[in-house]
């Protein structure tokens, strides 16, 4: 430890690589500029396709996946990566269509008199928050590098201490710790992004 | 952010490290309970909530389709109202369920006339937002519901029983495609006690289906259609249905699927006062 330079160091590199590349994606995706919606898709649109699916079923989520790409894209000058991260921002643009389109659907039924079409009584607002949270954060850690990934696991599932951490990984103790705060730091930012779509 | 001081520092790590762990204390004190929030989900993750699925082509290529070409930002483009705020203003987004429309994108269409949009050249999938209508202007759309009102103000002027009751002025939805470069107005009119509602509106391209006009409560939940848009934009108030109730005016974009439920893409909306 102490002086030497860490040779999984770089790793952690990426780990700050892949912090940088989101911020400038976040950005790219602001000022609208070619290829930042494929990006954004590309990393976000099985959480949001999920998410629609398990909100509102397997009949709705592709037009509401593509509802949340399309809205999002035309009012992207309105994310503001201050205000929280992007893929949480895309999930609540999906709370908010998955919520409009059960109260349609609800609405709908109701008016055709037709209410054996709900199967199963659909999920409330409150669990429709619950999972973009889930999710949300599921994201966090699913998009770590498995060292990485590890490290944050033991943060949450463990009693370990940092140094047990540490030595469990076989990461420098710094890589750990900074490691653990950039996760908090993302999951906060993920969930802040829930509530900017609001 | 973490303090600099690397004692402070650890202290921080330790404390946050309690806190996602459930200690309350710990929480507390490092965020006001919201790490605690955050440690409680985290650790309630179950292997569903890491599945991703894995969605068919055919959901980015209708997202391609809707966000590329400038001149389908008339077809369902610009789905979903503001999409950054929907409040309790917002319209129901997205379209009617039950399969009212395929998932798979309306086909790219030719900018008509020949022209290209304004700064987009003749790009086949200029990847932008929408810029709203600044490109449809010179996608030689042609103006469908062009209200200019004088039909209504005329007939309302040898009159002498009608009164405006309210107005309301309309605003395009942020994101939503309208041409609205000239305001759009709606009055209410008490005609010798029958309501009408008197739009006219600015120069909206040429719909992808139709455009229909609503009462809409304050809450978007309770709506009253006052059917499709009528060339001299005189509606009748259905009888028993009060504006103060439905004091909402809000012009859709319907297509011509058969699904008589609001189509969720609103155009142009204001509150009458």
């Amino acid at each position: 430890v102490g002086t030497v330079p860490d040779p999984t160091e770089g790793h952690d590199c990426d780990d700050d690589g892949r912090a940088a590349e989101d911020a400038e994606l976040e950005l790219d995706f602001r000022a609208g500029k070619d290829g930042a919606l494929e990006a954004a898709y590309q990393r976000y649109g099985g959480t949001v396709h999920t998410f629609a699916r398990r909100a509102a079923g397997d009949d709705l989520a592709d037009e509401l996946t593509q509802d949340v790409f399309v809205a999002a894209w035309t009012s992207a000058a309105r994310f503001d990566p201050e205000r929280g991260a992007l893929g949480g921002w895309l999930i609540g643009i999906a709370r908010h269509k998955v919520v409009d389109a059960l109260r349609r659907r609800e609405r709908a039924a109701a008016r055709i008199e037709r209410a054996g079409v709900m199967s199963a009584s659909p999920p409330s607002a409150t669990e429709v928050d619950r999972l973009a949270e889930r999710l949300a954060l599921g994201d966090c850690l699913r998009l770590l590098r498995p060292e990485a990934r590890k490290v944050v696991e033991l943060a949450f599932w463990s009693d370990l201490t940092h140094e047990q951490i540490a030595a469990r990984t076989g990461r420098p103790l710094g890589t750990v710790k900074a490691q653990i705060r950039r996760s908090l730091a993302s999951m906060r930012r993920h969930l802040e992004g829930i509530d900017a779509a609001s | 952010m973490p303090p600099h001081d690397p004692d402070e520092l650890a202290v921080r790590d330790e404390i946050e490290l309690r806190a996602v762990r459930g200690d309350v204390a710990a929480s507390r004190e490092a965020d006001g309970g919201e790490l605690g929030r955050l440690g409680r989900i985290v650790r309630s993750l179950t292997a569903d909530d890491l599945a991703r699925d894995e969605p068919p082509p055919a959901v980015w290529q209708g997202i391609l389709a809707r966000t590329s070409s400038p001149s389908s930002a008339g077809a369902p483009a610009g789905e979903g109202p503001d999409a950054g705020a929907p409040d309790a203003d917002a319209p129901p987004a997205g379209r009617a369920p039950a399969g009212a429309s395929p998932p798979a994108a309306p086909p790219l269409r030719a900018v008509e006339g020949g022209r290209p949009a304004s700064g987009g050249g003749a790009r086949p999938a200029a990847r932008r937002p929408p810029r709203p209508w600044a490109l449809a202007a010179a996608a030689a759309v042609l103006a469908l519901v062009v209200l200019v009102g004088g039909v209504a103000l005329a007939s309302r002027g040898d009159d002498g029983d009608t009164t405006v009751v309210a107005a309301a002025e309309l605003e395009p939805l942020p994101g939503e495609p309208t041409g609205a470069a000239s305001p759009s107005r709606a009055e209410l009119v008490d005609e010798s006690g029958r309501l009408q509602l008197d739009l006219s509106t600015a120069d909206l391209p040429e719909p992808d289906g139709y455009y229909e006009v609503w009462l809409i409560d304050t809450e978007v939940v309770g709506m009253v259609s006052l059917g499709p848009a009528r060339a001299d934009g005189v509606y009748d108030v259905p009888p028993g249905v009060d504006p103060a109730v439905f004091p909402v005016v809000d012009v859709s974009l319907e297509p011509a699927d058969g699904v008589p439920t609001h189509s969720g893409v609103s155009i142009l909306r204001g509150t009458l006062a």
